[in-house]
């Protein structure tokens, strides 16, 4: 396998480095055609026409080739000579989308332009190839103007859902700034990096989590410091072709952003306030005072307890007299207590402007959010300077500069039922208060204790506890170019980044549940935490571009890049603070304090070219190669070259297309304006397979408190990064002069080499090892269709998108299985990864006589046979052993999507502009952990309604079991039960914008917009909202475990431009 | 003008630094920083030092099994109600492949440690990196303690795979699911063989003055490395090659014979008498014949034993091979979750021993052994709990602190080892004398006074505390050399024997000599007072017996006593020897499953753990 890995490695690259040398000979063979064959001159003429008022346009620019240029005059019209019969015109025009067309002779042409932001197959973009138009790439690029002012509480990755296809954006959780998983077209890796590389203004932009966060439920998220109002484009590469060039990091496709930059010398100022405010879920519904207490007692009566001891349990004691009458007859809602409504403020000045020596763009920004948990709020701070100067008549230089900082107050979330508000806001006793009370029911200003069963106040952890993180970023690069001439250009882009993120946690004595760990009492907890990271990269390259005589077009880039990192993170843990008000760290008991962290650099190096070709405006080939080194790599890898004592990985691409439209036999047709076919093929990696894990090395062991060191496993010398092999095809379709356009994808990937554990064995003392030998299959098509619905006074402009995609494994060493959350999810070979594993729930047997009948039953620890009674879950008996255990579990539902994209809607009318993103996802399941904890039946947590109708009476005929305390049947085991249906279809965003007119002598423009976000969703599912990831990891993904979830909120805002 | 210049000067810079980074190929050789790459690791001393230790944290955690191996398996722990049903299952002995408890691979990965250390001692050597003198040590004292980790494994496994390369890398973990496993015997034989040759076999792994004799948190390490004697001791007992048994034990009991401190010298591993100053470990009582008045204290006696830390004096007379553990650090004292109340009570003291102990009487007539008082105590609920593994004299262990420590050898164990050997070895008087109240009591040939203390006439008399063969003047004594030389001599004012204190095992525990038809007694050589041996004969599994016994009440629950079933069950060829004790456990237990477990156990077959590779 690897042996014919290697081979097929060289045999691409190779065609590849032929394929630069053939076409560069080709041409010179055919630039003697070209000279022989008789040059006809013949004259073109057309109008250019604007898609919003369909009147001509004057002043567009008409080019073709380098030579010929022309102006389009009052009518709109323009006239022009070209030599040969495959010519292709460029119609260009500032703030429009440049278009090529092919030249028709017999007729005039009619060529119809849209502004920028109207999607078109014929856009152009700055990517990982420099600039370049997409119409002239072979393969898959997708590209997103961006204009989100009025979507300022998005992060760029929360902002690209529903936009793109192929493109999976998982919002993470409703806390402000947490940022979204995204997939480009599925996964690729079990174990390694899944999300894409972001290159930021050509620099790769680390956003990886490279540090976890202290506060349960929470990550850091390194691309809250992009402003969202400085970006402007994003351009998704899907395939390998346009990624091979970044090759061990271009396995998860690539996220390119250019932020803005000063497109004229005049001054300009764009100021923006706005507010929001945030609505709290609709709360999951809860039993009342009433019914729980009825359900505490059933539980109870399960219990060890006696029925005397349960009569005398304070909330139990319905004499008025008695002294803790108040405390135990409330009717709380919780969520309505821990969940709130809430204000956010943004501000944001951006002024631009320069000579013909040097433009700037500097632009601050503010925002203050805050979330619906009680007391929690971000207030982030983002600064940029973008310059281009102009050196000297070859040499030109480009500064990006942003520093962002971050400061929020959080909650934990997540799996940590002792100190998560929201989950105890749910389970808490209604019958509490909130507050202390007196035996005359005066309530106290404090918060009250932990209850009778142990269960922390939440109100206590709101207000009382302490989850701080301050994040900084700064990202700074400065790039040269130098042009020898007008074909040769060499640049130099250097990059520095310092990231650091601090955290402080301090839990409570007073109200919080108590713990013991590590031989100790704990009361309160305390934490601090300092994560850094540092990178520095140059990235050298000579661009060679040229167009030979208007018939064919060459572009080769050849660089080299180096890129080292830098991470360390540092914390410290401890527990039982003096008293509440002492909050650091430092007033930790001495003795429970622990220490930790991890310290580690890293490296890449990477030699790459690229290069496209286009003949005659029809054909292009692209071809892209790069030799990756890491410090990663294994030293006895055998996969590979080997250069200077290290192994480079090698990762050829090579890619078709076909402008049909341009032939002849079509360039005539009036409804069709675009026919592109697009194959392309290749190979990227994925060098996320930890630091060091492929050195041998020592860790520290201690004997009492001596260190001593021990041999740290058995390594693995020959770990190396993961192969995805990536075939794309693909077709762009434009009709009605672009009104509306068609672009389809379909895809494979295969991953080989994945990164897999493997069992070992005790005689090597090492129970799993990682070996580079699994394989993952990924399917898809991915659809996107766009164009103007409606073309009169009214403009609606639509793009849905449709992205079909599925994984399965190819080939790993067994099945595993992973265990998160009390769920089993299997991952074994024909499946798609991480599918939920367990036990079918039929019912509930009604009686005795029922379960008897059934015969079924479950092993306990000394391995007897205890049967099920009336009351308890039925669940299907697969081996038909009569036990239900291990071997009755099956798949029982899937988290990986099966269809999910988009719509979104722009209509302007006069000086209205409206938006709509609806946003959908189809086919995906959802394991509600948060449910299964809250209709468990086991435990004196509060349940949802549901539990009103548990089996309480022999012959009552209900779908929910009987109330039994620890569950000692299994009853609320991971089965069915708590898989629901994730899909879902949302009003992601509404927005409305009004253009005051005013003197644009005095002001330039004032707008004020109204946004509203997540406004409706339709779904089934139950918990609080269906899209949520507690991680960028595979094995945590649609697992709900109690986070902040997405909220509607609305916001209002003014825009100036001065 | 500047312009062109600095345009010159920046493409030349840009030249040079790419140049520079492409051609420097140590930017990709980067090394973690928060773990020791390979190559910084055995380059010195304190490495090779911190490789030892690391072996030692590693072996700390092997405390549980070894005690559930060779106490719950065997005849005198039990389990308790609370008992999960991996624990009934080792009791039962029907232990199955998913057991936790049969998981031999933490013994497996400390043999990897081992098996790393070794050989990159000896390229340290070779290197010049460590002088002769300290890899001698290190190398030895690794070697001993793999010796003894395979030796478990035999013992409880049967067949296991043998390994003493290193493994390099993971593409050897393959190889390694089909590896040949080696027969218990041919294993005993490869041991033997590994540690017959040590260049360092010293009773201290590391003498005074090495740089891994140190104190740290309370404790001192200059027993927790494994005991070389009592090892390889143990090893030739396995293979049955008795005199070299006895000289290696022989060397253990003798370590401190030329100790210029007396207080060690005539204490350390005599299992001697009381002495106030350096070894209050006996049975005593406050008062002689009142049974409520026995010295039953953490502090002193017996039973103190198992609650000195290991800077203890009292504590240093007694044991050879302990590892503390220590509540501030991993992996703590397995011992109370598993043994105490405030943990999980899963095992406790077998119904049967307890009445074992009940059934003796002490020398003054108290009706019972006090040792089981002092193994175990009768908690408020009724419940016998083990105590001997959780006594702390410092402070109460819980689950809160769990310091104490895993006591692996002490002396008695060495005494009746060294007796099993000598009594196969044709010694059987030896034995006698230190499993019963000692050498002089078994060998003096002489005068007495009236009240029956010893009161040599000569010196013949006097050499006649000297071990040897025969009696009166037929006695033969043997050469200074002969590991069955025991020099007992009690003179204050001539002469005192190193071994002069010694009370022999029975005589500490305060219980008479055993009666045995072949033993005969006669009055001392002056007016009939007192009472010295005058014939010996004693069929060799008669005493052999005894010994075994004697193991069962001295050293209950501290880890020896199914390698010792084992043991004497294959030297007879006897699986009944092994079957019937279990047998009565289980019996005693009213376990419903003990007929089937003795028939399981009548073939010898059926006593080792499943062992599953992968």
């Amino acid at each position: 396998m690897i042996k014919f890995n290697n081979i097929f490695n060289l045999k691409i690259t190779t065609f590849c480095l032929l394929a630069s040398v053939h076409a560069v000979s080709a041409y010179s063979q055919n630039k003697q055609a070209t000279n022989v064959s008789v040059q006809q001159t013949k004259s073109v003429k057309g109008v250019v026409i604007d898609s919003r008022t369909n009147k001509p346009v004057v002043g567009a620019r008409i080019t073709y080739g380098k030579a010929v240029a022309k102006l389009t005059d009052a009518n709109g019209a323009f006239e022009l000579n070209v030599n040969n019969s495959w010519a292709v015109i460029q119609v260009s025009m500032d703030g429009y989308v440049e278009k090529s067309v092919p030249v028709l002779f017999d007729q005039a042409m009619q060529i119809k332009i849209y502004p920028v932001g109207y999607n078109s197959n014929f856009e152009s973009t700055e990517t990982v190839f420099g600039d370049n138009s997409v119409l002239f790439a072979a393969g898959s690029i997708q590209k997103a103007t961006i204009n989100a002012w009025e979507q300022n509480s998005e992060t760029i990755t929360s902002y690209l859902q529903g936009k793109l296809s192929g493109v999976n954006v998982v919002r993470k959780s409703g806390t402000p700034s947490m940022g979204a998983n995204l997939f480009i077209r599925n996964i690729g890796s079990l174990y390694a990096q899944n999300q894409p590389l972001y290159i930021v203004d050509g620099v790769v932009y680390n956003a990886e989590m490279l540090t976890p966060s202290i506060t349960s439920g929470h990550e850091n998220n390194p691309l809250q410091h992009i402003d969202i109002r400085d970006i402007q484009d994003v351009t998704v590469l899907k395939d390998a072709v346009s990624t091979a060039i970044y090759g061990a990091r271009a396995a998860n496709g690539i996220v390119v952003i250019n932020t803005t930059h000063a497109k004229e010398l005049a001054t300009k100022i764009d100021l923006q306030v706005s507010t929001g405010y945030n609505f709290r879920p609709k709360a999951i519904p809860m039993m009342k005072s009433y019914n729980y207490r009825s359900y505490l007692n059933d539980v109870l009566a399960t219990s060890p307890f006696t029925g005397e001891e349960i009569g005398a349990m304070p909330f139990n004691n319905d004499n008025p007299n008695f002294l803790q009458y108040p405390v135990y007859h409330n009717e709380t809602n919780w969520q309505n207590e821990v969940l709130k409504n809430s204000l956010d403020q943004n501000y944001f000045l951006r002024v631009t402007g320069g000579d013909n020596i040097a433009n700037y763009a500097l632009s601050v920004g503010y925002n203050n959010e805050k979330g619906i948990i009680d007391n929690t709020n971000q207030n982030r701070y983002s600064a940029r300077f973008n310059g281009d100067m102009r050196l000297a008549q070859k040499l030109s230089a480009r500064t990006n500069i942003s520093v962002g900082y971050g400061q929020q107050g959080l909650k934990d979330q997540g799996l940590s039922p002792k100190t998560n508000p929201i989950f105890l806001s749910m389970m808490k006793a209604p019958f509490l208060n909130t507050h202390d009370l007196a035996a005359d029911g005066t309530v106290s200003p404090n918060y009250a204790e932990a209850d009778y069963f142990g269960y922390s106040n939440p109100m206590q952890l709101v207000f009382n506890g302490i989850n701080n993180k301050k994040a900084y970023r700064f990202h700074g690069s400065i790039n040269f170019d130098y042009n020898f001439n007008n074909e040769l250009t060499l640049s130099n882009l250097t990059a520095v980044t310092y990231d650091k993120s601090q955290e402080d946690f301090f839990i409570p004595k007073k109200g919080v549940a108590k713990d013991t760990v590590n031989n100790m009492e704990v009361f309160s907890r305390l934490g601090t935490q300092v994560g850094r990271y540092y990178s520095i990269s140059n990235d050298i390259r000579l661009e060679f571009k040229k167009e030979y005589e208007n018939e064919f077009k060459i572009q080769a880039i050849g660089g080299f890049r180096y890129q080292q990192h830098d991470a360390e993170q540092d914390y410290a843990l401890g527990f039982n603070s003096a008293t509440d008000h002492l909050v650091s760290i430092g007033n930790s008991t001495a003795s429970s304090r622990s220490y930790g962290g991890y310290i580690g650099k890293w490296a890449n190096q990477t030699g790459y070219a690229l290069s496209n070709f286009t003949f005659r405006n029809r054909y292009i080939f692209n071809a892209s190669l790069s030799l990756d080194g890491s410090s990663r790599f294994g030293n006895k890898v055998t996969q590979g070259v080997q250069l200077n004592g290290h192994k480079y990985a090698v990762f050829p691409a090579i890619g078709a297309a076909w402008i049909v439209s341009n032939e002849n036999f079509l360039k005539n047709s009036q409804a069709l304006d675009l026919a592109k076919l697009r194959v392309s093929y290749g190979i990227v990696g994925n060098d996320d397979i930890g630091n060091f894990n492929a050195r041998d090395s020592y860790v520290s062991q201690n004997f009492l408190g001596v260190q001593g060191l021990v041999r740290n496993g058995v390594s693995n010398p020959y770990l190396q990064w993961e192969n995805v092999e990536k075939i794309n095809a693909g077709l762009d379709l434009s009709f009605a002069q672009e009104r509306f356009n068609v672009s389809v994808d379909v895809y494979r990937n295969r991953t080989k080499d994945m990164l897999a554990y493997n069992r070992g064995n005790v005689v090597s003392g090492v129970n799993y090892y990682l070996f580079n030998n699994g394989s993952l299959d990924v399917k898809g098509v991915d659809a996107s269709v766009f164009g103007r619905i409606v073309d009169s006074k009214v403009k609606w402009d639509a793009a849905l998108t449709i992205s079909h995609t599925k994984a399965s494994i190819y080939d790993i060493p067994e099945t595993m299985y992973t265990e998160y959350a009390g769920g089993t999810m299997i991952t074994k070979i024909g499946e798609s990864p991480n599918a939920f594993y367990g036990y079918t729930f039929e019912g509930v047997y009604s009686t005795a006589a029922e379960a008897a009948a059934a015969g079924l039953g479950v092993l306990n620890t000394a391995g007897e046979k205890i049967s099920f009674g009336a009351g308890d879950a039925k669940f299907t008996d697969r081996n038909g052993d009569k036990i239900i255990d291990d071997n009755d579990k099956t798949i029982i539902g899937n988290p990986s999507l099966n269809l999910y994209g988009g719509l979104n809607n722009t209509i302007t009318y006069k000086n209205w502009k409206f938006g709509a993103l609806i946003t959908y996802s189809l086919g995906n399941d959802i394991y509600n952990y948060t449910r299964s904890q809250l209709e468990s039946g086991s435990n004196f947590y509060n349940q949802t309604e549901l539990l009103n109708n548990r089996w309480k009476a022999e012959g009552q005929v209900t779908n929910v079991p009987k109330a039994s305390y620890n569950d000692p049947m299994g009853n609320a085991r991971f089965s069915d039960r708590w898989i629901e249906d994730g899909s879902y279809l949302r009003l992601r965003q509404v927005s409305a914008e009004y253009l005051f007119p005013v003197d644009k002598a005095i002001i330039k423009y004032v707008r004020i917009y109204g946004t509203a976000n997540n406004l409706f969703t339709f779904s089934k599912y139950l918990g609080y909202d269906p899209e949520f990831a507690q991680s960028a990891n595979i094995f945590h993904q649609g697992i709900d475990v109690t986070l902040e979830p997405q909220f509607r909120s609305f916001q209002f805002g003014v825009r100036l431009g001065l | 003008m500047n312009m062109i210049r600095f345009s010159k000067s920046f493409l030349i810079g840009t030249v040079c630094i790419s140049i520079l980074a492409i051609s420097c190929s140590k930017t990709l050789d980067l090394q973690p920083e928060d773990k020791l790459d390979q190559s910084l690791m055995y380059n010195t001393l304190a490495d090779a030092d911190a490789a030892v230790l690391g072996i030692y944290g590693q072996f700390a955690s092997l405390g549980d099994k070894y005690i559930l191996w060779n106490e719950l398996r065997a005849d005198l722990v039990d389990v308790t109600r609370n008992a999960n049903p991996y624990l009934q299952q080792l009791s039962n002995h029907e232990v199955a492949a998913d057991n936790p408890y049969a998981d031999p691979s933490l013994f497996y990965k400390v043999i990897f440690s081992c098996n790393d250390a070794l050989h990159n001692f000896k390229i340290m050597q070779q290197q010049g990196k460590l002088s002769n003198i300290e890899f001698e040590q290190r190398y030895s004292d690794i070697m001993v303690l793999r010796t003894w980790l395979y030796l478990q494994l035999g013992i409880h496994f049967g067949e296991i795979p043998y390994i003493n390369t290193n493994i390099e890398d993971v593409t050897q973990i393959k190889g390694l699911n089909t590896i040949q496993k080696t027969k218990f015997s041919d294993l005993i034989d490869q041991l033997i063989n590994d540690v017959k040759d040590l260049p360092y076999t010293e009773y201290f792994a590391y003498p005074a003055g090495a740089s891994l004799l140190f104190t740290t948190d309370g404790f001192i390490t200059n027993k927790v490395f494994a005991n070389k004697p009592h090892i390889i001791g143990e090893l030739y007992l396995w293979k049955g090659n008795y005199l070299e048994a006895a000289r290696w034990y022989k060397k253990l009991l003798g370590a401190e014979d030329n100790n210029s401190n007396i207080g060690q010298q005539f204490n350390h591993n005599r299992v001697g008498w009381y002495d106030s100053a350096d070894a209050n470990i006996q049975v005593s009582f406050a008062r002689a014949q009142e049974g409520s008045s026995l010295v039953n204290s953490l502090t002193e006696g017996w039973r103190s034993l198992f609650a000195l830390p290991n800077t203890n004096r009292h504590w240093n007379t007694e044991w050879n091979w302990a590892i503390p553990y220590h509540n501030s650090f991993a992996p703590g004292n397995p011992f109370i979750e598993l043994a105490s109340k405030e943990g999980k009570y899963q095992i406790r003291p077998a119904q049967h021993i307890m009445d074992v102990w009940d059934s003796k009487t002490n020398i003054n007539g108290i009706p019972w052994d006090a040792r089981g008082k002092m193994s175990y105590s009768i908690d408020n609920s009724g419940d016998p709990v083990i105590t001997k593994y959780t006594d702390n004299s410092s402070a109460t262990l819980t689950l809160l602190n769990k310091g104490g420590q895993w006591n692996i050898a002490r002396a008695a164990g060495a005494h009746l080892r060294f007796a099993e050997a000598a009594n196969r070895d044709g010694e059987g008087r030896i034995a006698y004398a230190l499993l019963n109240n000692g050498i002089k009591s078994a060998f003096y040939y002489g005068a007495f006074n009236s009240n029956g203390t010893l009161a040599p006439a000569s010196f013949f008399e006097l050499e006649s505390q000297i071990s040897h063969k025969g009696f009166g003047a037929n006695r033969v004594m043997y050469s200074e050399s002969s590991p069955y030389h025991f020099d007992a001599r009690d003179n204050q004012y001539i002469v005192r024997g190193v071994w002069y204190r010694n009370v022999g095992v029975r005589g500490r525990a305060m219980l008479p000599a055993i009666d045995f038809p072949g033993v005969k007694f006669g009055p001392g050589t002056a007016n009939n007072y007192g009472s010295m041996m005058v014939e010996y004969n004693v069929p060799i599994e008669d005493l052999e017996d005894k010994i075994i016994e004697e193991a069962a009440l001295e050293l209950a629950f501290e880890g020896g006593r199914w390698s010792d079933l084992v043991r004497i069950a294959r030297r007879r060829n006897d699986a009944s020897f092994l079957a019937n004790k279990v047998y009565e456990k289980l019996n005693k237990a009213n376990n419903p499953k003990a007929a089937q477990v003795r028939a399981k156990l009548m073939d010898m077959n059926n006593w080792y753990l499943p062992f599953k590779i992968q």
